[in-house]
């Protein structure tokens, strides 16, 4: 392989072996703000940690309960429950939520929900994937690849 | 993130003003490096597959930090010599720059934002919209449609459709003064 191809892989390896070890523990924001921006398998690990404290983070809905209640409790994939009010509306299985409320794990056994936005997966997607083909045909009508070197090589010189 | 259709879009209509004449190589590095930072997306898919824990990618690709070793890594991969392998990674790191502002428009909340000084977690965000806002490739289209009408104003672009092979961007490259100077003199010999 070429070295710069080398150097350049070895660059995005240690990068993503940084970030997975950095990611893995909770590192407090110097940033005073209302919520605490939190990892959702951070809080998972250590409850305690953020007892009662207000807390943001991003979760998976796993189950959801039939029927609904007024306080719907629903399970999440990263390993919790939430407890949310009827005025907050009904989530699904499969819901990829933002969610900022209080967080009573130890207490309760669940996060209080006080705010939250249901993401949009499927169409983010889509026009990603329509970006992407734009991107490859731009890159394949200038370049090719070349297997030996591991290098993309212009068409013409 | 916002989508990759949009991350292209600008990163088209900047490679198109960073250097002049245009030149489609420019144009494909930035618009590269307006994507290459969402290479997180796949390698935390694989890490998934693979039963490994990757949650800490997004913050820290995602900074600039990420900006310069993707760009790096992404510049490696295509065969030039020094002195153009510093050029291209300068258009890579310009298109991932512009990455890193288009999502500091995302995250309405206070505490979201974009982790530029990575690992420091201080969040950079200018709070306007959620990742999903359906109208981001739309100014993505406005953008791309500014920068062309700029570029045939100023003439430094001249539509012609039927020349695909360069993307329908025939380029007017202005005749240097001297070169000028000698062809007149050539044919007032001849």
């Amino acid at each position: 392989m070429r070295r710069p191809a080398c150097e350049g892989l070895l660059a995005l390896v240690v990068l993503i072996v940084m970030t997975s070890l950095l990611g893995s523990i909770y590192i407090p924001s110097p940033v005073e703000t209302t919520y605490l921006r939190v990892e959702a398998h951070v809080l998972s690990a250590n409850p305690s940690q953020f007892e009662g404290r207000r807390v943001s983070l991003g979760v998976t809905i796993s189950r959801s309960p039939d029927p609904v209640s007024v306080n719907t409790t629903y399970d999440v994939e990263e390993g919790f429950s939430i407890e949310c009010s009827e005025a907050l509306g009904h989530l699904r299985v499969g819901d990829v939520v933002a969610l900022r409320g209080v967080c009573r794990l130890e207490t309760l056994g669940v996060i209080i929900v006080e705010e939250l936005h249901v993401s949009d997966e499927l169409n983010p997607l889509l026009r990603s994937a329509l970006g992407l083909v734009l991107f490859v045909v731009m890159l394949f009508s200038l370049f090719r690849f070349d297997l030996k070197r591991i290098a993309f090589i212009p068409r013409r010189k | 993130m916002p989508d990759l259709l949009t991350h292209v879009l600008f990163g088209i209509s900047i490679g198109l003003l960073v250097k002049k004449p245009v030149n489609r190589e420019t144009i494909l590095l930035v618009s590269l490096g307006s994507i290459v930072i969402d290479i997180e997306r796949p390698i935390g898919w694989l890490a998934e597959f693979m039963g490994l824990d990757a949650v800490g990618l997004t913050a820290g690709f995602h900074s600039l930090l990420g900006a310069v070793v993707l760009s790096f890594a992404a510049a490696s991969a295509f065969e030039n010599t020094e002195s153009d392998r510093g050029l291209c990674f300068r258009m890579i790191l310009l298109g991932a720059l512009t990455h890193l502002f288009l999502d500091m428009t995302m995250g309405p909340w206070e505490e979201y934002g974009v982790y530029l000084f990575y690992p420091l977690t201080i969040p950079f965000s200018f709070h306007l919209f959620w990742s999903d806002y359906a109208w981001y490739p739309v100014f993505g289209i406005i953008a791309l449609c500014v920068v062309l009408l700029y570029l045939v104003i100023t003439h430094e672009l001249k539509p012609n459709l039927s020349r695909r092979k360069d993307w329908g961007l025939a380029q007017r490259i202005p005749q240097k003064p001297f070169e000028a100077t000698q062809n007149q003199k050539v044919q007032g010999y001849r």
